[in-house]
């Protein structure tokens, strides 16, 4: 990483790179000095949700003022608070910051939807969403092999399980 | 648990054993979670937040997650215990510094380990020696079913476990390893890593010494993406990149042996020299030269030294294991007479 000028001061070698994920990908380089002064944290353990919400809530473009005002009922969170912190309330929030929320989640995970583990607790819609994951993989399998009859088959089932999901988590 | 009974008897993750234990140093899987119609951390109020530390307390040590698990209370902690644990990987800096009830429970071996009220309520922590990412998985997995049993997690169908940050939502999951590089970095070729690595989503770290130009030659590697895949197809896409990387690393190492052999070994000998013979070392440069004294041990340079004692090394080195061997606090300018004299007394005078 030897050899890039720190684009602040121009002067020392840069140190600290940071690559910022959200809106884009783009590279900063600074020297510890100007690092330091911008507020960027050049310690060991750095925290990747850190850098993160710094470039979350650093984000240059107009926050929509309807989105900003959103506040949640539960925890008294705003979704202007987590754009310059970088840090949700409560679980509550992902529900009332939906529209503001998921095209953040989708810029860092390129996804909006969970494939993962099911805890045990979650209700009786944890199986059908075990169901619905395998569903959907099966189906990204199916058009991959480019089996096309499989896949509207496989689709009609998911669109059956959302709509009873949906109307479950309502 | 003292820093002088050793990784032997203290964290496993530090031996140097498992596969590929010359480059990748240790594995590791990290799960966020949040109990259900609780705040996250920042908005907690102080009883609440005592009331969910105790909670969760009682939850993980009647959880059965490891073997003589046991709680310490780190808003009682002092400085010194604090950065202890830090050094040992077992909590992080931002546990450290946090206000309010929080704490940590441990497992044997250091393998196991629990956060409390860090920035989400739960951060549980599988770490193992060597390359053995899908053994942390497993037994991640299994702490977290047996934990969830007795909690009830924060969840959603659509986005699956809720945390603090958005960057950790869907699985909570990080996986990584610890891989010790000197060749590439000797070859100057880590900047073609990070860049190969950033196409795959995955993140590298420099580990003690960030930022600077000297370094101890040791990476993190991790996922950034917890949201979308499976927890096995997260780990597997981690996994898949290392022997790749290891063969690299290879590579490099007979790169050197075979054009520069002799810059290597006078290298090597150096850092053995110097750890031999200084009387004040400060922790960066004492990392600097473990560094190239374990190439030159994996190289077969070196042979009167063992890889586990250099790995031990590491450890013991940082401020707080030093103190901790002391048994007191030591100013920065004793600490690196104390750093010395630990490593002449491994390694043996000169």
């Amino acid at each position: 990483m030897a050899g890039k000028i720190c684009e602040i001061c121009k002067k020392r070698i840069a140190t600290v790179h940071i690559t910022n994920l959200v809106g884009g990908k783009k590279e900063h380089h600074f020297c510890e000095q100007c690092a330091k002064e911008k507020g960027v944290s050049t310690t060991p353990n750095i925290d990747i949700g850190q850098v993160l919400s710094s470039l979350i809530g650093g984000k240059t473009e107009e926050i929509d003022e309807k989105l900003a005002a959103l506040k949640c009922p539960r925890c008294g969170m705003t979704f202007r608070r987590f754009k310059s912190k970088g840090r949700l309330g409560c679980p509550h929030d992902y529900e009332v910051f939906k529209d503001g929320l998921l095209p953040i989640i989708e810029q860092i995970h390129h996804s909006t939807q969970h494939a993962g583990k099911v805890p045990s607790q979650a209700g009786p819609s944890a199986a059908r969403l075990s169901a619905l994951i395998k569903l959907r993989q099966n189906l990204q399998n199916a058009v991959s092999a480019e089996n096309y009859e499989e896949a509207a088959q496989l689709r009609d089932k998911i669109s059956v399980l959302e709509r009873e999901l949906g109307s479950e988590s309502e | 648990m003292k820093a002088n009974e050793g990784p032997g008897n203290g964290a496993e993750w530090l031996r140097g054993t498992g596969g590929e234990a010359d480059i990748v140093l240790s594995s590791r899987i990290r799960l966020a979670r949040n109990v259900a119609d609780f705040p996250f951390v920042v908005r907690m109020k102080a009883e609440q937040q005592a009331e969910l530390a105790r909670f969760l307390e009682q939850g993980i040590m009647g959880a059965d997650l490891a073997p003589n698990m046991r709680y310490v209370d780190i808003d009682e902690a002092d400085e010194l215990e604090k950065l202890y644990l830090q050094e040992r990987q077992l909590i992080s800096r931002e546990l450290a510094d946090a206000k309010g009830k929080r704490g940590v429970s441990v497992g044997d071996m250091e393998r196991i380990s629990v956060m409390v009220n860090e920035e989400d309520h739960i951060r549980l922590q599988v770490i193992h020696s060597g390359f053995e990412l899908d053994e942390c998985w497993a037994a991640a997995d299994r702490c977290d079913s047996l934990l969830g049993e007795r909690v009830r997690y924060a969840f959603s169908p659509r986005l699956g476990y809720l945390t603090a940050c958005p960057t950790n939502v869907g699985t909570g999951l990080r996986a990584s390893v610890m891989l010790h590089l000197p060749g590439l970095v000797m070859t100057k070729q880590m900047k073609k890593v990070f860049a190969a690595m950033a196409k795959l989503n995955l993140a590298v770290r420099g580990m003690y010494g960030e930022g600077t130009e000297a370094s101890s030659d040791l990476y993190q590697l991790s996922n950034q993406v917890s949201l979308g895949k499976s927890e096995e197809e997260i780990v597997h896409s981690l996994k898949s990149v290392i022997p790749q990387l290891i063969k690299f690393e290879r590579n490099a190492r007979k790169y050197l042996l075979e054009h520069g052999r002799v810059a290597v070994e006078d290298r090597v000998w150096r850092a053995y020299g110097m750890l031999r013979s200084a009387r004040t070392i400060s922790s960066q440069e004492a990392m600097i030269y473990l560094s190239q004294l374990r190439l030159g041990v994996n190289l077969g340079m070196v042979k009167d030294v063992h890889i586990d004692s250099l790995n031990e090394l590491f450890i013991l080195t940082q401020p707080a294991h030093l103190q901790k061997l002391e048994g007191k606090k030591l100013e920065e300018d004793k600490r690196d007479l104390a750093r010395a004299t630990l490593i002449r007394n491994r390694l043996g005078e000169v």
